[in-house]
C-alpha cells in the first residue's frame, strides 16, 4: 500500500511545488493508462478514516472507564450507546481489513496504481508501523468481541487492544499532519473524490460493505456462548450456601469468561496487563421450580472493609476516597452482579450509556462514566411516559439485574434483587440520579448506613454500640484489629463468618453526644442491619459467597418465574451478563458479548 | 508577525494552522470540563430542627417546607426519638374530647401513645423553632401525595420524606361514619394511606402513622 500511498501526493502536487519531496515526485511521470485500476484502493481508504474516526472516539469514550486522565477529552466524544457503534464501526473495520488483505494475496493490481517515487523512509516506516497497529488493534478487538471461552482470550488482550488502538489513533495523527503540510487541503479533496471517481461502483461497494458489517454485526448475535442449564429432580436439596458440594454440581458443565475494564484486581507487577481482568466461571441448574447458579470469580483480596467510621478531634468521619462523587474504589466491600435480559441486546442488554450526561434533559453524574438505562422505546407508544410507574402500572422492558453485596447482603445470604428501567424523572431531593436503575419494592432495605446524613467532612452516626454490653465491645475491639490489619494491606487467610464487618442494628444504640466517649482513632463498621431480611420482591434472590485463596464462590437461587413487573422470567434463550467488583463501588468488570441460557 | 507568517514557505504555514488547531482543540477541552450537578428547583424547602434553612442536597433537617401550599410538614426519623417513623398513635383529642387515647405503640411515653401526646411533645419541644403543630386535614394530607415514585415506594416524595411507611397516616377529621369490618365502632377519624393514596374511614382506637403539620413558617 505505501507506494500507493506515496503516489498520492505525486497526483496532486502538480500545484504545490514548494516542497522539495512533492518536486522530487513530480518529476516521475504518473503513467496515466494503469491509473483506472486505482478505484478500489481509495474507497478502502476512506472507509478506514470514518472507521478509525469513529472507533477511535467512541473507543476513546470507553477506555474513560479505565483511564480517568481521559475525562480530559470527554467534552469532544460521543455519548450514549457508544459500545455499540464500537461495535459496529469495528464490524466494518474488519471487513476493510480483510478485503484489502484479500487484494494482497489475490489481486495486487486493485490496490496498485502506477508505480511511483519511493517515499521517504521515515514515512515508509510509519507507514508499516500504522498498518500493522491497525490490523493488531482489529485481531485484538475481535478477540474481545468473541469471548467465548476463556481459552480464547487471554487476560491482557484487553490491554493490548488499548494500546494498539492508541498506536493506531496517533499514527493517524502523525500521518494526517504528515500529508496535511505536504498536499494542503487538495489532499483532503483528493481523498474523497478519488474515492468517486466511479461513483456507480463506488456507491455500490459501500452498498455492499454497509449490508455485510451489518450482517456480521448480526452475526455476533448468534455467536453468543451458551450455558446449559442443567435440571435436577425437584427433590434434591440445593444448600444456597457458596460451597456447591451436592453431587449435582459435578454434573453441570461450566462456561467461564474473561471479564475485563474493573477497578482494582491488581495482579502485581508480573502481570501488569492483566490488572482489572477477572476469570468469571459459571455454572447453573433448575429443578423445574427455581434456578441455581454457581459463579467463581478471581479476586486476589477479599474486601470486606466498607466506609468505615473514623472518630477525629472533630467528630466522626466517613472513610472515603471517591464515595462523594458515588465512585469509591478504596473502602468498598467486594460485589458482584448478574443481568438477565430477554432481548439480549448487547453492551449490558443495551442499558449501557456511557458520559457525563447521555440524556440531555436528565441530570449528569458526578463521576463522568455513565448510567445504566433502557433506551425507552419510543416506537411501541407504550413508552412516552420515561419512568416506571408503580407496581404492575407499567412494565415497560425491564433487565433484571441481581447485586450481590459482600457485607451488605452476603450475612442475610441475599442478592439485592435490582433491575435497569428506563431513565428515571429527575428528584430534586436526591443527590444522586440513578437513570435507570431502581431496586425492586420496599424502599429501606434490611441495612442501613450508620450515619445520620452523608458529608464527606464530619457526620453524626446514628447509633453506637453499648458500651455495657460485653458482645458488642468485643466485637468493636475486633473491628479494630482487623481494621489495622486491612490498613496495612495484611489480608486474613480465609474468610470468617464470624468478622465484625457488619453489626445488628440492636446490638447498638441511639447516638447520644453526651454519650459519646470513644476515643480519637476508634474506627466503626458502618454498616447496620435491621433485620435479617429484605421485604417483599427485594428478597427473591438468595445468595451466599466465599472468599478463598484468592477466589470468590458465589451461590445465587431465584425461582424461575416471579410475577414481579421488575423481575424477568428464567427460561429458555435469555440472556445472562456478569459484573465483578473488587473493592469498587460502581467500577465493575465487563464483558463485550452475553452468555445465553439453554434450559435442556 | 502577519508578514513573517505570510511570507514563511506554505508548508511552515500549515505547520502553523496545524498547531493552533491542536491548542484550541486542548485549550477547548479544558474549558469545556464538565461540571458537577447542580441541585434542581423544588416545592419543598428544608428546615433544621432549630429552624434553620437548608439546601436541598444538606441534612439532617427536620421539617419540610411546602411553598405550594405554605405548610410545614415533620419529617420522621429511625433514630428511636420522638419523630421516629415506625411509632404508631391512636387517634385521640382533648379539645374535641374525642377518639380514644394511649393505643399505640411508641417509646417515649409512659403508658401507650396518641395522637394529642405527639403533638403535645412536638409544641413543648418547639420543632423547628415552633409551636402550633397538629394534625393536618385530609385535604392537608393528601396534598402531599405523589404518584410518580420509583415502583414498590411510598406514595411521597421519599426525597424529603424519608422514613414513611405505606400505610395509613391519621387526618384530623373525625365523626367519619364507618362501614364494613369497623361498623361496630360506628364513628372514627379519616386516614389517608400513603400505600396506595387511599383514604378510609378508621376507628380511633387503631394505631396509624401521624404526620404533623404546622401552618406557621420558621422565621
Ligand atoms: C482502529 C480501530 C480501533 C480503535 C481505535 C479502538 C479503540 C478502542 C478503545 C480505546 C477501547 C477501550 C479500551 C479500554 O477500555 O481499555 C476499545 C474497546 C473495545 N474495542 Fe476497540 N478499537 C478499534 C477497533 C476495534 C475492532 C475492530 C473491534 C472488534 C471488532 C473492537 C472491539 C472492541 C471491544 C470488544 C472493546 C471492549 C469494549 C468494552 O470495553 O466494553 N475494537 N476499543
Ligand atoms: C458494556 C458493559 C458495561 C458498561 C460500559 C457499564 C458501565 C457502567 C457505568 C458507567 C456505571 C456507573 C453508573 C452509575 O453510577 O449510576 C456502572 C455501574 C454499574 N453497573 Fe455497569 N456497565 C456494563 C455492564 C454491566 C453489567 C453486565 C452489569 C451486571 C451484570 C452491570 C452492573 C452494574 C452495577 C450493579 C453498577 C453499580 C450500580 C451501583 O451500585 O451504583 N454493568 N456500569
Amino acid at each position: 500500500m505505501d507506494r500507493v500511498v506515496n503516489e498520492l501526493p505525486s497526483r496532486v502536487s502538480s500545484s504545490s511545488t514548494s516542497s522539495v519531496e512533492t518536486q522530487a515526485q513530480l518529476e516521475q511521470p504518473a503513467s496515466s493508462g494503469r491509473a483506472g485500476r486505482l478505484w478500489l484502493w481509495p474507497l478502502l481508504h476512506l472507509l478506514l478514516m470514518i472507521v478509525v474516526v469513529v472507533s477511535g472516539l467512541t473507543g476513546l469514550r470507553i477506555a474513560m472507564l479505565e483511564y480517568e486522565w481521559l475525562l480530559l477529552l470527554s467534552p469532544f466524544l460521543p455519548q450514549g450507546n457508544v459500545v455499540v457503534w464500537h461495535f459496529l464501526s469495528g464490524g466494518l473495520l474488519t471487513l476493510v481489513v480483510s478485503v484489502y488483505l484479500g487484494c494482497l494475496c489475490f489481486s495486487r493490481q486493485w490496490l496498485k496504481a502506477a508505480p511511483s517515487s519511493s517515499p521517504p523512509t521515515t514515512r515508509r516506516v510509519i507507514q508499516r508501523v500504522g498498518r500493522w497497529c491497525v490490523l493488531l488493534s482489529m485481531l485484538s478487538g475481535v478477540a474481545l468481541l468473541g469471548n467465548a471461552s476463556g481459552a480464547f482470550v487471554a487476560h491482557w488482550v484487553h490491554t493490548l487492544h488499548f494500546i494498539f488502538a492508541g498506536a493506531v489513533l496517533f499514527y493517524a495523527m502523525v500521518h494526517v499532519s504528515d500529508y496535511t503540510l505536504t498536499g494542503g487541503r487538495r489532499i483532503w479533496l483528493w481523498t474523497v473524490t478519488s474515492a468517486f471517481k466511479r461513483p456507480v461502483i463506488g456507491g455500490l461497494v459501500l452498498f455492499c460493505f454497509a449490508g455485510v458489517s451489518l450482517l456480521v454485526f448480526r452475526g455476533v448475535y448468534w455467536s453468543y456462548p451458551e450455558l446449559r442449564v442443567h435440571r435436577i429432580p425437584l427433590e434434591s436439596p440445593v444448600r444456597v450456601d457458596g460451597m456447591a458440594n451436592e453431587p449435582e454440581w459435578a454434573e453441570a458443565s461450566s462456561v467461564s469468561l474473561i471479564t475485563f475494564g474493573g477497578e482494582n484486581f491488581s495482579w502485581g507487577a508480573q502481570s501488569v496487563l492483566a490488572n482489572g481482568t477477572t476469570r468469571v466461571t459459571t455454572k447453573a441448574m433448575h429443578n423445574g421450580e427455581e434456578a441455581f447458579f454457581f459463579i467463581q470469580w478471581q479476586d486476589p483480596t477479599q474486601s470486606l472493609l466498607h466506609l468505615p467510621l473514623l472518630k477525629t478531634e472533630k467528630g466522626w468521619e466517613v472513610q472515603q476516597r471517591g464515595f462523594h462523587r458515588f465512585h469509591e474504589q478504596h473502602y468498598y466491600e467486594d460485589k458482584f452482579a448478574v443481568l438477565l435480559d430477554e432481548r439480549c441486546k448487547l453492551a449490558a442488554g443495551g442499558t449501557a450509556h456511557l458520559g457525563p450526561q447521555p440524556l440531555k434533559d436528565k441530570p449528569s453524574n458526578w463521576h463522568g462514566r455513565g448510567y445504566h438505562y433502557v433506551q425507552p422505546d419510543v416506537q411501541s407508544g407504550k413508552q412516552s411516559d420515561m419512568h416506571l410507574g408503580s407496581e404492575g402500572e407499567n412494565k415497560g422492558p425491564i433487565v433484571d439485574m441481581w447485586h450481590w453485596k459482600a457485607v451488605r447482603t452476603n450475612h442475610m445470604m441475599l442478592a439485592d434483587d435490582n433491575y435497569f428501567g428506563p431513565p428515571d424523572q429527575a428528584r430534586p431531593g436526591a443527590r444522586r440520579y440513578t437513570a435507570g436503575y431502581g431496586t425492586d419494592g420496599k424502599d429501606s432495605g434490611a441495612y442501613v448506613m450508620n450515619w445520620q446524613w452523608y458529608r464527606p467532612d464530619i457526620i453524626v452516626p446514628k447509633r453506637l454500640p453499648v458500651r455495657e454490653d460485653a458482645l458488642s465491645q468485643q466485637q468493636l475491639a475486633e473491628f479494630q484489629y482487623r481494621y489495622q490489619q486491612r490498613i496495612q494491606g495484611l489480608q486474613p487467610a480465609v474468610s470468617q463468618e464470624s468478622e465484625p464487618w457488619m453489626v445488628n442494628w440492636f446490638s447498638y444504640v441511639p447516638y447520644d453526644q453526651d454519650d459519646d466517649h470513644y476515643p480519637i482513632g476508634t474506627v466503626l463498621p458502618s454498616v447496620l442491619y435491621r433485620s435479617n431480611q429484605f421485604e417483599g420482591d427485594r428478597a427473591d434472590v438468595r445468595a451466599h459467597g466465599i472468599w478463598k485463596d484468592g477466589v470468590w464462590s458465589l451461590e445465587l437461587s431465584r425461582r424461575l418465574e416471579t410475577g414481579s413487573s421488575t423481575d424477568i422470567a428464567l427460561q429458555d434463550g435469555v440472556c445472562m451478563w456478569v459484573a465483578a467488583f473488587d473493592q469498587s463501588q460502581i467500577g465493575h468488570t465487563r464483558h463485550a458479548t452475553p452468555l445465553r441460557l439453554r434450559f435442556p | 508577525m502577519f508578514r513573517a507568517y505570510f511570507n514563511a514557505p506554505r508548508r511552515r504555514r500549515r505547520a502553523v494552522v496545524l498547531m493552533s488547531l491542536i491548542c484550541t482543540i486542548v485549550v477547548g477541552a479544558i474549558l469545556l470540563q464538565p461540571s458537577n450537578p447542580l441541585p434542581l428547583e423544588s416545592r419543598y424547602q428544608k428546615w433544621s430542627l432549630e429552624g434553620e434553612p437548608l439546601a436541598n442536597w444538606s441534612g439532617p433537617w427536620a421539617c419540610v417546607e411546602d411553598q405550594t401550599t405554605g405548610l410545614l410538614w415533620e419529617v420522621k426519623t429511625d433514630a428511636e426519638n420522638i419523630r421516629h417513623g415506625d411509632w404508631t398513635y391512636s387517634w385521640y383529642s382533648n379539645t374535641a374530647s374525642r377518639g380514644i387515647p394511649n393505643q399505640g405503640d411508641c417509646y417515649f411515653e409512659r403508658d401507650r401513645c396518641d395522637t394529642e401526646d405527639l403533638i403535645r411533645r412536638a409544641n413543648k419541644e418547639r420543632w423547628c423553632g415552633l409551636d402550633g403543630w397538629r394534625l393536618p386535614s385530609s385535604k392537608e394530607l393528601m396534598s402531599l401525595l405523589n404518584f410518580s415514585v420509583k415502583p414498590g415506594r411510598p406514595k411521597i416524595t421519599v426525597e424529603f420524606f424519608p422514613h414513611t411507611q405505606k400505610a395509613n397516616y391519621w387526618t384530623a377529621d373525625f365523626n367519619a361514619r364507618l362501614t364494613g369490618v369497623y361498623a361496630q365502632f360506628t364513628v372514627g377519624a379519616m386516614a389517608l394511606s400513603f400505600g396506595d393514596g387511599r383514604q378510609s374511614a378508621l376507628p380511633y382506637q387503631s394505631a396509624e402513622f401521624v404526620r404533623l403539620v404546622n401552618s406557621n413558617q420558621p422565621k
